[in-house]
């Protein structure tokens, strides 16, 4: 696994690729084109940079019809958040969960 | 068709059974969401998750059911989503680990911030039960 995790520290350090990837945040699913038109280098450059976020799993392509789109995918990021400042992530969800319900219980 | 709105992929050290089973039944999902799947999973037939509580919390139907391959329903949250969306999960075989794929369509715009947020905590404790025995749950 930690393989995994230095392909995506290695992917995040880098102002180009961040920028990737907050376009996608911004608007997910982009095509290379659309891409290219937010950054100041070439299409082989933006495609390199692409080649190197999807190896670190931060990007995820599906193709529609003819076109191939690019999605951000915090999965991995999230993983290594989890790994060390989110153990209690379900439970916080669950205390959550519960609060919705006492506040809509109040509601009615 | 229209494109995703969102697209996840994960690869878990598990079989593509397993992972199935985690998805498709109430007591696997318990371990590793604070909610249970319920569904007969024939073709039409409802989809629906429960909190602890006994909430109605996913609420869609069944759209495709291929095991251990292909999942795919339609998906509300209820009391968020004012209309249904649509879920397609995919699994795949990749040498000793699986990658799992989860393509959401459909979701109407107030919702997405929302439900970008929460797929990445399902996968990643799904990932940790998986492969841990244990999801992120804490007792008490």
């Amino acid at each position: 696994m930690s393989r995994n995790e230095d392909r995506v520290f290695n992917a995040l350090a880098d102002g180009s690729r961040r920028k990737l990837l907050d376009k996608l945040c911004a608007k997910n699913g982009q095509t290379l084109g659309e891409l290219c038109a937010h950054m100041k280098m070439t299409r082989q450059a933006v495609s390199k940079h692409l080649a190197l976020l999807e190896g670190a799993r931060l990007v995820v392509t599906h193709w529609q019809g003819r076109e191939k789109l690019h999605y951000l995918n915090p999965v991995p990021i999230h993983e290594i958040q989890a790994r060390w400042i989110a153990k209690y992530e379900l439970s916080r969800l669950q205390a959550l969960d519960e609060l919705k319900t006492e506040l809509e219980r109040k509601k009615r | 068709m229209n494109a995703p709105n969102f697209v996840y992929v994960t690869y878990i050290k598990t079989t593509p059974q397993k992972l199935w089973r985690a998805l498709t039944r109430g007591n696997f999902m318990l371990k590793y969401w604070h909610a249970k799947i319920q569904s007969t999973w024939k073709r039409g037939a409802k989809v629906q998750t429960f909190s602890r509580n006994d909430r109605l919390d996913w609420n869609g139907k069944v759209l495709k059911y291929d095991p251990p391959k292909l999942l795919s329903y339609t998906f509300q949250i209820m009391g968020y989503q004012k209309r249904s969306s649509r879920v397609v999960f995919e699994i795949e075989k990749m040498g000793a680990t699986v990658r799992l794929t989860l393509s959401h369509y459909g979701i109407e715009p107030r919702c997405r911030a929302g439900i970008a947020g929460g797929w990445p905590v399902f996968f990643s404790s799904l990932k940790t039960m998986l492969e841990t025995g244990k999801g992120m749950k804490i007792p008490g």
